[in-house]
């Protein structure tokens, strides 16, 4: 039973980080029905500018709270800006080509993101500085450490200022507009590029809380750590239903709890045939089965186009 | 004479090979009441399209307010006042009643909720649904809507598309006495219809349209006179 909660416990740890990066996917999928796949590089970008930004500034003798904010702002500044140039300089103009142009130029950013970050940052494992998060409460025989508190904490918050901005503001509205009708909003004087945009900037500032979250909790930061995990949030996305807010969040939980719970479990149920390390088989095949058995998604209204 | 609102000459509309709009021109004066009539495919959307912006023309000057619009975003064109209510009606299906009536009020205005008073009063049923989704309502509500939402906009051109289409005989008295009231307070009316007996009974003013040119413009009595004209397009 203790192994049980401390993987649940674990497990939705990861599924928040999941979920933030899910939602970057589902926003852009939502408005332009674009799978960006450049967007788990963002998660990496992020990560990488964290980690450079705090060396820098503990290096300054700036303390590690203010360290760690002014690194969090840096990275999330960077990230919002890449974003933005993604979607102006390789979106924006092939709107109006056919499906498969904008997917095969995002995969091409991918890379290009990836290969342009191991030319600043090399292709070593680069060690996150220590946020002195470590310590942990025992809660009857469970362990909860304070990054686990602090990426669960800050998860929370950042969805309620998501759903706020989304369902509350005048921009939100806006984007719902665009996203369901994007003529008839501009026909409402809707600046329907700036929503568009907008997207990508919520996304990429999500991507950039995630990579400092991911940095910190596994402590490493490498060029191509937004690989692995870009394609686990899209599974995310699509198991919530992508295109949906709520799925892409409830996505992220329950693929992270798999995990962890296949990752505890496996060893045990298949006689260590299979042990933890195959627990990533266990993010892909139930990407598979969701695409063949149920498309839409947990809470998603309609299947997506196949590409 | 009142002041020319729209002015529009030379308009040119081609789909690939298509040409839906040949060399189309138009004075509008302010508080001025235009239908404009044709059969099926003879180019009518398109050309409020164009002028609303959300196509852009092969040719032609489009002017509004004094000001030349080529090339200006649609966005831009519903902020100044030249409104269009698309064929369809452009409704938001999974947004609120209120969140729909919500888009059509200026962004640099109180978006308050009291702005939305009016139209609550002289809707009572959306009022009385305000939070239910706008797909869940009946085609002649969501046209009732869409209207609604259009006068929020603060239009000085209201053009609308085949704003009774598909609607119940009852709905069209309706949709067609809310028309009237919101045109009643000078702004202009380009009106597109099927139901052309109707609208020539609101607009003093009728051009019909024919391959995507003008093949009549006059008064509405001069067109109901027309033995050619009540043949081919009030079914006489
Ligand atoms: N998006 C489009 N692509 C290609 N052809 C179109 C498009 N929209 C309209 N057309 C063509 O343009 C002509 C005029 O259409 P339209 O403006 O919709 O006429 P109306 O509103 O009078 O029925 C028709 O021949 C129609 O088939
Ligand atoms: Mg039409």
């Amino acid at each position: 039973m203790a192994t049980f909660l401390q993987q649940l416990v674990n497990g939705l740890t990861l599924g928040c980080i999941y979920a933030l990066v899910a939602l970057g996917y589902t926003l852009v999928y939502g408005i332009l029905e674009l799978i960006n796949f450049a967007h788990g590089d963002l998660v990496m970008l992020g990560a990488l500018l964290s980690l450079s930004l705090m060396r820098l500034f503990l290096d300054w003798g700036i303390p590690l709270p203010g360290a760690v904010a002014l690194a969090l702002a840096g990275a999330m500044a960077g990230c919002v800006g890449v974003g933005l140039l993604l979607e102006r300089l390789a979106y924006r103009p092939l709107r109006q080509a056919p499906k498969l142009a904008p997917l095969i130029t995002a995969i091409g950013l991918s890379m290009t993101l990836e290969q342009g970050a191991a030319l600043i940052w090399g292709r070593d494992y680069l060690a996150f500085p220590d946020l002195g998060l470590s310590h942990s409460w025992v809660f009857g025989g469970i362990v909860v450490t304070a990054i686990q508190g602090v990426i669960g904490g800050g998860t929370l918050l950042l969805l309620t200022v998501l759903l706020w901005i989304i369902h509350r503001s005048s921009l939100g509205r806006a984007m719902r507009a665009t996203a369901q009708n994007p003529v008839a909003a501009q026909l409402l004087g809707v600046d329907t590029d700036r929503s568009i945009a907008l997207a990508f900037v919520i996304g990429a500032a999500l991507a950039a809380v995630a990579g400092l979250m991911v940095g910190a909790y596994y402590q490493v930061g490498h060029y191509t750590m937004g690989f692995m995990l870009g394609l686990k949030a899209f599974t995310a996305a699509v198991l919530g239903g992508i295109g949906n807010l709520q799925g892409a969040v409830l996505g992220g939980l329950v693929l992270g709890l798999l995990e962890a719970l296949g990752a505890g479990y496996l060893g045990d149920w298949t006689h260590n045939v299979f042990g933890s390390n195959y627990k990533d088989v266990f993010a892909f095949a139930l990407l598979i089965a969701v695409l063949i058995f149920h498309p839409s998604g947990l809470l998603g209204r309609h299947a997506p186009e196949k590409v | 004479m009142a002041e020319v609102l729209l002015a529009v000459a030379g308009l040119t509309v081609r789909y690939g090979g298509i040409e839906a709009v040949s060399d189309w021109s138009l004075i509008l004066h302010a508080g001025e009441k235009v239908a404009l009539i044709g059969a099926n495919g003879a180019g009518k959307s398109s050309t409020l399209k164009a002028l609303a912006g959300v196509v852009t023309p092969a040719a032609g000057k489009v002017s509004f307010a004094g000001v030349d619009w080529q090339g200006v975003p649609a966005w831009k064109r519903a902020r100044a006042g030249l409104t269009l209510v698309p064929e369809g009606r452009g409704i938001f299906p999974r947004m609120s009643i209120e969140e729909n009536l919500l888009m059509g009020v200026p962004q640099n205005t109180t978006s308050s909720r009291e702005t939305l008073a009016p139209v609550y009063e002289r809707f009572p049923r959306l009022g009385e649904r305000r939070g239910q989704a706008a797909g869940t309502l009946s085609g002649g509500e969501q046209q009732l809507l869409a209207l609604g939402r259009a006068l929020l906009t603060r239009p000085r051109v209201l053009m609308l598309d085949e704003p009774s289409m598909g609607l119940a005989p009852k709905m069209v008295e309706e949709v067609f006495a809310v028309i009237e009231e919101m045109t009643a307070t000078g702004v202009a009316l380009l009106l597109v219809e099927q139901n052309a007996r109707r609208a020539l009974k609101l607009c003093p003013r009728a051009v019909v349209l024919e391959s995507g040119r003008t093949v009549f413009s006059g008064e509405a009595v001069e067109c109901l006179a027309s033995p050619q004209l009540r043949a081919a397009y009030l079914g006489d």
